[in-house]
């Protein structure tokens, strides 16, 4: 791959980078087998992670959030656009030749309860990629890895011979975590970790991650659809809605500083807690539109309050920086630094 | 007199390993016009709290072992199942969490709020009955009303089906509509539409709402008082106002204190509650929160605390909530 073809978006601090990524599912066939409609789950995606930073992806459910995190780890293959990692195009290697970029990009998974064999120990769980990747010379070497893993994780070695129901949601997703970590992974996408835990396990858990950023040097992608935990864990938040990153921006002071009115509209929606600080949520009209059929122009128009008409509705808004790190979608994006949305 | 008065209700459960109490004296009313949030993370007690006033507790192998539960001078517990089932859609009405599940796949949407309103009576003809649930469909906010009366559930987005959930449970008018983890299947804007939904039906109907959740922040934006359970029991209540900025509770202390974006600098650790809640099949002889609270004592794990009267309103589980300020 000759460094001509790069895009400006490979960087020598950029870890992971999509340029112009896209997916089309097959929808519909026809009676002849012939796919008559694809449904368009991401479309034309550009973003890249730094070394050690976490990129915050949010976005409401089927607008191809985990479609795109599975891209970027090409556990499916793009219809479009390509996948760089470390500087290097993997859009199109062999699975052989990705094998040993696997050990370097890892995946957690939201649900703990269905991301881990029931069959399996502990122990096997957690040493499977050991062994697939051969890290470990023997049993001895082995075990003691998975002991370090599992302290590593907060959980105890002693547990190792257990099955996964007989651990808690939180505890199963610690596993999942250590099973993560076991071939020293450069890059996680974190698939929504912590949206089936309990509140008070939560915040166990992002600790843990962000204990784990600091002393391995990892980058994240981090999905989720909590804007609250996004805007926390964070260093960075790009926002998705049908296919399309609609907005990109640090995530330190996002609530003044976010300008997409989607982004506006999600912020708002975001129940507070603080009594007294109770706000009229911007209440979005309407649902999100089918990726089978989505609307010309900007995705968003058809909810939008500031959606200008013969403009919006016809033609793409091109992803542009409005600021240093602040791309944005939008032919008529809100002002910074107000909650109002009105046009 | 409010117009709920749940008082030292036990609801249990039989097990292979014994009698496990899901919920134990369990006391809180709900006021005429009022919302009142029921919180708590999985397996604290809220559902069956709700299911317990609906007389819907699965028997076997649950069963209300003690309490009463008296709704507008009522007692509940004392109705015959006819009796019961008489006023259950009728003046107390119910919303689930997964509306996918909770209605009929083969039947369309209006013939399920229409069946409601025959069997109260609130129709004389189905004829009648099937115009009233177009028009429940259109005070909800359906789009095309008359068409999606005949959708079926599978045909409806989640937050529309949530929607002909809302449009059955008002189709009678209650004077009490419990709604479980309503918006909690939903994506956050579609929550933003059916919480106002809600909020302005309430204010139509004057009804009151138990609104049982895990946020803190729908409590928050949406209640006048906030019951506060741990692994069955109420550890915390009181208005919202007053419990939210000045926990009386290490465990809602805990629980606030754990969430992100309230002010903590990005990325800087959260404060946790550490372990885990406690198995109820042998359930602690002391405090429930003890082996998680930060301020434990000898004394909490001797005896159980009782829930302690702060002043008119507000009421606590803890031996040190003199100690505690924000």
């Amino acid at each position: 791959m000759s460094t001509a073809s790069e895009p400006s978006i490979v960087k020598p601090q950029t870890l992971i980078a999509a340029d112009g990524l896209g997916k089309l599912f097959p929808g519909r066939s026809s009676w002849w087998g012939t796919t008559s409609s694809f449904v368009h789950a991401v479309q034309g995606v550009s973003l890249r992670v730094r070394r050690g930073e976490t990129l915050g992806l949010v976005g409401e459910s089927g607008c191809g959030k985990s479609t795109l995190g599975r891209l970027l780890l090409r556990l499916i293959e793009p219809s479009f656009g390509r996948v760089f990692f470390d500087g290097k195009e993997i859009t199109h290697l062999s699975e052989g030749e990705l094998r040993p970029l696997r050990r370097r990009m890892q995946i957690i998974f939201q649900d703990p309860y269905s991301s881990l064999n029931p069959r399996m120990t502990v122990r096997e769980i957690i040493a499977e990629p050991l062994r697939i990747h051969k890290l470990v010379k023997n049993a001895n070497e082995e075990l003691e890895r998975v002991s370090e893993l599992l302290q590593k994780v907060g959980l105890r070695p002693e547990m190792m011979p257990r099955y996964p129901h007989e651990f808690s949601g939180g505890q199963r997703q610690r596993i999942g975590i250590a099973r993560a970590l076991a071939v020293e992974p450069d890059f996680i996408v974190c698939d929504e970790p912590i949206s089936a835990l309990d509140v008070s396990i939560q915040a166990q858990i992002l600790n843990l991650l962000s204990d784990l950023q600091d002393s391995l040097g990892l980058s994240y992608l981090f999905i989720s659809h909590d804007l609250n935990v996004v805007q926390h864990f964070a260093h960075r938040v790009a926002i998705m809605y049908l296919g399309h990153i609609v907005e990109q921006l640090p995530a330190q002071g996002m609530q003044m500083t976010a300008r997409h009115p989607y982004t506006r509209a999600l912020l708002s929606a975001v129940p507070a807690i603080d009594v007294g600080k109770r706000h009229l949520p911007v209440v979005l009209e309407g649902e999100v539109p089918s990726p089978l059929d989505p609307p010309p122009g900007c995705a968003f128009h058809p909810r939008c309050v500031r959606a200008i008409a013969g403009k919006c509705d016809t033609d793409v808004p091109p992803f542009e920086d409005v600021a240093p790190g602040h791309r944005l979608a939008c032919f008529n994006p809100a002002p910074a630094g107000t909650i109002d949305l009105a046009p | 007199m409010p117009l709920l008065t749940v008082d030292n209700l036990t609801t249990s459960f039989r097990t292979d390993q014994g009698v496990v109490r899901a919920v134990e004296r369990v006391s809180f009313e709900v006021p005429e016009r009022t919302t009142v949030g029921v919180v708590g993370e999985s397996g604290c007690g809220k559902s069956v709290t709700a299911l317990s006033i609906m007389r819907l507790v699965p028997s076997p192998p649950g069963f209300i072992e003690h309490g009463s539960i008296s709704f507008n001078g009522r007692n509940l517990l004392a109705l015959s199942e006819s009796e019961m089932c008489d006023l259950r859609g009728d003046e107390i009405a119910m919303i689930f969490q997964e509306p996918m599940t909770s209605l009929n796949p083969v039947y369309n949407a209006g013939s399920q709020i229409a069946e409601a309103i025959r069997i109260h009576k609130r129709a004389p003809t189905r004829k009648a009955a099937w115009a009233r649930a177009v028009e429940m469909l259109r005070l909800v906010g359906m789009p095309a009303p008359e068409e999606n009366a005949r959708a079926y559930p599978h045909e409806l987005s989640g937050g529309q089906r949530q929607r002909v959930m809302i449009a059955m449970a008002l189709a009678c008018e209650p004077k009490l509509l419990v709604a479980d983890e309503p918006t909690t299947a939903l994506d956050v804007t579609i929550q933003a539409q059916i919480l106002e939904l809600l909020r302005s039906q309430q204010e139509r109907l004057g009804m009151s709402v138990l609104l049982i959740t895990h946020d803190l922040g729908l409590v928050a934006e949406h209640a006048e008082f906030v019951i506060v359970m741990y692994a069955g029991q109420v550890v915390e209540q009181g208005p919202v106002a007053q419990v939210l900025p000045k926990p009386r509770h290490p465990y809602t202390r805990g629980l606030l204190a754990s969430l992100p974006g309230r002010g903590l600098a990005p990325r800087m650790r959260l404060p946790t509650i550490e372990g885990i809640v406690p198995d109820l099949r042998s359930p602690p002889a002391g405090c429930r929160f003890a082996d998680r609270c930060p301020m434990v004592l000898p004394m909490c794990t001797e005896s159980a605390p009782e829930l302690v009267k702060i002043d008119d309103h507000r009421k606590s589980r803890c031996l040190r909530w003199q100690e505690m300020s924000p």
